[in-house]
């Protein structure tokens, strides 16, 4: 990343997608390549984007790169810079700071064991970096189970992704919304009410979950009941944030740092902090 | 430092020499005189700015080192595309009788700000890398720090080893001798400053050192305040005995206005914005920002994972004192400048609340 820590790269919207009426995934790349060159992100890690005159925001990026300098990640209007990316159209200049953060692969190896993912609503986009990964080293992983909650069946990102890996045989998912509409056939309510329905080796189990604190919090109690061993419950922790590098105390939870200490924590790393993690 | 690096500054001298930093564009900062008997750090355009005898003011030299409103960078959008202003070269700073309790907190900021692995092959993902901006500021400083011979009526730095004298982190310290300063070098920076301007610093007289050790025994007796014993009530926080009753009995007497962390010189909070400066151009910028604000933390969705007031109080002196942030930087986050005494209109200023916490455990929840 950039030597000087606030001085984003000046980069490229490529593609835009549109996944729900307010929330959408954007490519973007790098434009000078001797800085496209030093930008290689790992599963979990964020970019700040900067949409010039309206600010800053942290993005969890989507993808395992292809090549240095490209990203995905996926956004839902819904303040100030968010709302000035919706304005935005491919071939429009944004800044880039990152990759930041640490990564899942930092945690637990997941190599040999089962995986459960667990997202909720706009929590999805940065697991999905993750899922990736693990489909990219699929033959090193057991079982593997997504599930994934949204508000309503609308709200649900990534549906032609979504409907791809139901067809997958080497992949189970489960979806679940807390409301649902004329056309929906399958769960409802929230994630953790799918889990008696899972048939879990709980001992030999790696979770990633990424969701709303609420989603996080109940997630954790059930696998806690459920008998998971704290060190193989991996969460990420979204703050507000502001510099995303360690400096503007924002983020703070604790005394960590979650931009440049997370924001992949396992359980036993935010259990006992001074302040509630959720 | 060895005796020979010991230097006697006659006080006559002081306004040419400062007159000439001026005069030759390096940038002089000192404690001013303000409008009602008060002072504050400011930049002098002359050496007649300069405050007489003074006790430190609410703005320190915190200002010049992290800066109120700071300029990140400026952006400009053209036809063929934006482009990003990159850091113009500034002058030396002079600070000028800068206290020891500033100087200590300028020191702490190294710390954080300067912290980070430089970039390069080294650098790993999640690591903190130095802040630019802050780094810019310090590199081009000299610090001639002044040791207090009486302390001021707020003061508690024999609290937290931050004064009333400096043992080192300053790159020159002056010793108020009457008619004279004793001088001492404390840097490479500051040996350099003085090879500068030789004409001005003479040899130290016989005696002068000696005369500086009793003064600061002497300064010593001279604390009206010097009830901010850390070590108890830290580990009354580290071992759990300060229950939400205790928090909520401090934001109890708290309004909520943020002065505490205005005032202090070891608080380094930033919000980060843009300005708009024209159609096509504008600059991001950083500036004070505080914990003790609701929305500080308050998340897109309306989660506040600080919602309450008793948890923002918690806060800040949970970063100040904490054995946790101990580990991460060995210095507690107070310099006993005694700014907070002064400022809060609650009366739960720093010394007070950790002679709170001191007497409590949890029996006695409540102070
Ligand atoms: C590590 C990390 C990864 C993230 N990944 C993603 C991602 O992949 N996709 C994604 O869409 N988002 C993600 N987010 C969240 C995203 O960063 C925020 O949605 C974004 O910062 C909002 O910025 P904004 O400028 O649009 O909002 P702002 O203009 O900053 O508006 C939000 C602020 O306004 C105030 N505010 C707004 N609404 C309310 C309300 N209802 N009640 C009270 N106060 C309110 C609050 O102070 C709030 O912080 C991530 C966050 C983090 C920390
Ligand atoms: S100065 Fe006092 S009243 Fe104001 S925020 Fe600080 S503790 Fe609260
Ligand atoms: S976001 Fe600024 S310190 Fe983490």
């Amino acid at each position: 990343m950039n030597p000087n820590i606030y001085l984003p790269y000046i980069s490229e919207i490529t593609d835009i997608k549109q996944e729900t009426p307010d929330t959408r995934t954007y490519d973007v790349r790098i434009k000078k390549k001797d800085q496209a060159k030093l930008f290689v992100s790992r599963p979990g890690q964020f970019v700040e984007a900067s949409v010039f005159g309206a600010g800053e925001a942290p993005f969890g990026l989507t993808t395992s790169p292809k090549e240095p300098g490209v990203m995905t990640f996926t956004v839902r209007a819904c303040g100030r810079v968010t709302n000035a990316l919706a304005e935005l159209k491919t071939g429009d200049e944004i800044g880039i700071k990152g990759p930041l953060g640490n990564s899942f692969l930092d945690k637990i190896d997941s190599k040999g064991r089962d995986v459960l993912v667990i997202g909720g609503g706009i929590g999805l986009p940065p697991l999905r970096s993750m899922i990736d990964h693990i489909f990219n080293h699929r033959s090193d992983h057991r079982d593997f189970t997504i599930l994934y909650g949204a508000r309503t069946p609308a709200d649900r990102v990534y549906k032609y992704q979504l409907s791809e890996w139901e067809k997958k045989t080497d992949l189970k998912l489960v979806q679940t919304v807390d409301v649902a509409d004329k056309e929906w056939t399958g769960n409802v309510g929230v994630v953790t009410t799918l889990f008696p329905k899972l048939k879990l080796d709980i001992p030999n189990t790696v979770v990633y979950t990424c969701g709303p604190p609420i989603m996080i919090k109940f997630v954790i109690i059930e696998l806690l009941k459920l008998g998971l061993p704290e060190k193989q419950i991996v969460s990420t922790l979204e703050r507000y944030m502001k510099c995303g590098v360690g400096k503007c105390g924002h983020c703070c939870i604790g005394n960590k740092y979650v931009c440049t200490e997370g924001p992949v924590f396992d359980y036993t790393e935010i259990k006992g902090l001074a302040e509630e993690a959720f | 430092m060895s005796q020979n690096k010991n230097y006697s500054l006659a006080k006559s001298k002081v306004p040419e020499l400062l007159t000439r930093l001026i005069k030759k564009g390096d940038e002089v900062w000192g404690p001013m005189a303000g409008e009602n008997g008060d002072n504050f750090f400011g930049q002098l355009s002359s050496e007649k700015e300069l405050a007489g005898d003074y006790i430190n003011g609410y703005l320190g030299a915190k200002r010049f080192v992290f800066p109120q409103i700071e300029e990140m960078f400026n952006y400009k959008k053209s036809k063929s595309g934006l482009e990003l202003s990159q850091p113009v070269e500034m002058p030396r700073a002079v600070i000028w009788g800068i206290r020891s309790c500033d100087m200590s907190a300028v020191n702490y900021f190294d710390s954080f700000f300067g912290k980070g692995t430089k970039s390069g092959p080294d650098w790993k993902s999640g690591d903190p890398l130095p802040d630019p901006l802050y780094e810019a500021r310090r590199n081009r400083a000299v610090f001639i720090t002044i040791g207090c011979n009486v302390a001021g009526p707020k003061c508690f730095c024999v609290c937290t080893d931050s004064g009333p004298f400096l043992a080192q982190g300053f790159d020159i310290q002056l010793t108020d001798l009457g008619d004279r300063y004793f001088v001492e070098v404390g840097s490479p920076k500051g040996e350099e400053f003085i090879n500068e301007f030789k004409e001005y610093f003479t040899p130290a007289q016989e005696g002068d050192q000696h005369a500086r050790r009793t003064l600061e025994n002497e300064s010593e007796k001279t604390f009206q305040q010097p009830i901010s014993f850390f070590a108890k009530a830290m580990r009354r926080m580290d071992q759990g005995h300060l229950k939400p009753e205790f928090w909520q009995k401090v934001a109890d007497y708290c309004i909520g206005c943020g002065g505490c962390i205005y005032v202090c010189p070891m608080c380094s909070c930033f919000d980060v914005d843009d300005k708009a400066l024209g159609e096509n151009e504008g600059m991001r910028y950083r500036s004070w920002d505080t914990c003790d604000f609701a929305g500080f933390t308050r998340e897109v969705s309306g989660h506040n994972p600080r919602a309450t007031r008793a948890d923002r109080r918690k806060r800040w002196f949970y970063h100040k004192v904490s054995m946790d942030y101990l580990e991460k930087n060995p210095v507690i986050g107070c310099v006993g400048c005694g700014r907070c005494v002064i400022a809060c209109p609650g009366g739960i200023d720093m010394p007070t609340v950790i002679r709170w916490m001191r007497k409590t455990d949890s029996e006695n929840p409540k102070p």
